[in-house]
């Protein structure tokens, strides 16, 4: 900055302009996320517009049939000549597997427009073969209007109303074309009524009007009602998928805010605490004693604080990692409980409490830091809160029957927690007042960490406690396949005890 | 006595380590930016480097650097010391704190108890790259 060379430089400049805010409510969706996020549902319809036609095939083929024995029909009044409908049941098959094969592969890449024509060509041939089905069963059918409307329908759902509007006209297009063509003699007159059951006149041009026009009104009522449900569902749906990415969003950014604040916070009790090391350990000169006690406490103070920050960063890490949590995989959970008491030891025997431990092997499967997180806390909540000179029993085993699974205990004969207060306990930062007398240092983070990696192991909670004698917590992992995994077992009602189970998945 | 090379932005922190190293009967150095490391371990081989991860320019800076001195030293003993859990990486990558992959000597947690502090730092000068005992 002061060096000839850069004097001789010019001035670095960077602007930074105002970034606009996002307003508070939800923005109405763009164009590219709405086609993102309809693409998949439009590949989705298009498949079961294809399974649906499968019917109609089948539909046709059972009429081709009936066509084959000529008195079934002729005893409702009807005469149906087989090849047309095994014809057109045919051409639908042949149509419809083509259609399937073009549906299922137009969810690829680069293939965003396809779906649509995939549709589309869908729902003409549909219109055009219905025609023709209506044509061959005769005008007079009085069904034949109705037919149609499922596509309209259909099409209302899928599409925009602009689009569905176009599919009511090409519908009532080939119908009137239909009836049209027959009305001027251009094509031959068909029924499937027997003759004599039914007369078969022509209709003029006037007659078809008449009847057209009304159908045409009842079908753009239908168009008009279904197309608005269809997009003020299809809107409320897409906000809600938006509003929900936002707070996902907004949820990660918050824990990763806090995690970057607490590592700032505990950069500066890491420095203080080593400062008061060096004035403890005799490195900056003997302190007299009372000057001892006082650094004493400023390093006990700050290695408290530390740890509360620790704790906040493990379970800050744990919800905001929870999407994308380290893969589960295959552990003895004896070994990692004999790490930690191997660890915890010289700390619990500085208040004499002995930590006993049987442990059989039992695999479990789990996150490896985050299963020594669990045992951890536990063991540690277990001393500390144990009377000096008492016993922290630890036992691990593997679940008896087929289903697999471990089951982790911990017990300690200790202050207890009064029944009322079990269900909290798991809560964050929440401690009984018992507690606080007990050991005003712990920080009430400890259960609601291992609450946390429970429910991402898929493991149960269960806690049992008496005031004044100590409490045991029971972790139940479930097996190879978790819906197996042993249910809680319940309290019996002869015990004396408080019993609070915690599933996981709560 | 043995010369030991102190990488961390924390200049208190730093210089109590430093302390505790003299008491030691080493000789220290430290170096407060992560860029400084190469070419003062160029200028002068430490017997270890005491390395810390976070720095203000960039939360993942010394394992950039831990990299930068395997290349460049394979043998150099190197202890990591951070606030950041070794468990629970956060904004680092897996990849970063994959102890197969990442390649330092020795992680220490701050805050640091000194008593632990010195064992490692003796354990990191014994061995053969002072690689961590059973």
């Amino acid at each position: 900055m002061n060096g000839a060379a850069d004097s001789a430089a010019p001035p670095a400049r960077y602007r930074l302009a105002p970034v606009p805010e996002a307003p508070a409510g939800a923005p109405p969706p763009d164009a590219a996320s709405e086609a993102a996020w309809i693409e998949p549902v439009l590949r989705a319809n298009a498949v079961w517009f294809c399974q649906l036609r499968w019917l109609v095939v089948g539909v046709l083929l059972v009429v081709a049939a009936t066509g084959l024995v000529p008195a079934l029909p002729a005893a409702v009044g009807l005469r149906i000549q087989p090849l047309w409908p095994a014809v057109t049941a045919g051409v639908l098959a042949a149509l419809n597997l083509e259609f399937m094969r073009r549906s299922r592969a137009a969810g690829g890449p680069g293939a965003r427009g396809s779906i649509r024509a995939v549709l589309w060509a869908q729902i003409a041939s549909d219109l055009v073969i219905l025609t023709a089905v209506i044509y061959w069963v005769g005008p007079d059918w009085p069904a034949a209007p109705f037919m149609y409307l499922f596509h309209i329908i259909l099409a209302c759902l899928v599409f925009s109303p602009g689009q569905s509007l176009a599919v009511l006209g090409l519908a009532a297009g080939l119908y009137g074309l239909s009836l049209w063509s027959v009305s001027r003699g251009w094509l031959p007159a068909s029924t499937i009524r027997l003759e004599g059951t039914g007369s078969l006149g022509l209709p003029t041009p006037g007659q078809l009007w008449a009847g057209l026009v009304p159908m045409l009104l009842v079908w753009g009522v239908i168009w008009y009602l279904v197309s608005r449900l269809a997009a003020t569902l299809r809107r409320r749906e897409l906000e809600l998928a938006e509003t929900n990415r936002r707070l996902a969003a907004s949820s990660e950014e918050r824990a990763q805010h806090m995690l970057q604040t607490t590592h700032q916070l505990k950069a500066p009790f890491a420095a203080i605490h080593a400062m008061t090391q060096v004035l403890l350990g005799g490195y900056a000169g003997e302190l007299p004693p009372p000057a001892r006690e006082v650094a004493g406490k400023i390093a006990d103070r700050c290695l408290a604080l530390s740890r509360q920050i620790q704790e906040m960063l493990q379970l800050a890490n744990l919800r905001s990692r929870a999407q994308t949590a380290p893969p589960l995989r295959p552990l003895d959970l004896a070994g990692v409980v004999r790490e930690v008491l191997g660890r915890l030891e010289p700390a619990a025997r500085q208040r004499r409490i002995r930590l006993d431990a049987a442990l059989q092997p039992a695999p479990v499967r789990a996150a490896p830091d985050h299963l020594t997180m669990l045992v951890d806390n536990l063991v540690v909540n277990a001393v500390t809160y144990s009377h000096n000179g008492g016993v922290v029993e630890v036992t691990c085993a593997p679940e008896p029957g087929p289903a697999g699974g471990a089951r982790l205990t911990v017990r300690d004969h200790g202050i207890g927690i009064a029944p009322e207060k079990l269900p909290r306990i798991f809560d964050d930062y929440y401690r009984t007042e018992e507690a606080v007398a007990h050991n005003r240092a712990s920080t009430g983070l400890g259960l609601a960490i291992v609450r946390q990696v429970a429910r991402a192991t898929g493991a149960t909670l269960e806690v049992e406690s008496a005031p004044g004698r100590g409490t045991t917590f029971t972790v139940i992992f479930p097996g190879a396949h978790p819906a197996a995994a042993p249910a809680p077992t319940p309290p019996s009602a002869a015990q004396p005890q408080s019993h609070h189970g915690l599933p996981a998945d709560r | 006595m043995a010369y030991l090379l102190i990488v961390d932005d924390d200049a208190d922190f730093a210089n109590a380590v430093a302390t505790v190293c003299r008491a030691m009967g080493h000789e220290t150095q430290i170096v407060s930016t992560p860029g400084e490391t190469l070419p003062r371990v160029s200028e002068h081989r430490p017997d270890a480097v005491i390395l810390d991860v976070m720095f203000p320019e960039d939360p993942a800076a010394g394992f950039q650097v831990a990299r930068d001195l395997r290349r460049h030293a394979p043998d150099l003993p190197i202890l990591m010391l951070t606030a950041v859990n070794q468990q629970f990486p956060l904004g680092f990558s897996h990849r970063d704190i994959d102890p197969k992959w990442l390649p330092v000597t020795d992680f220490v947690e701050k805050p640091v108890d000194f008593a632990l502090l010195r064992e490692r730092i003796a354990r990191l000068l014994a061995g053969p790259r002072g690689e961590a005992q059973p």
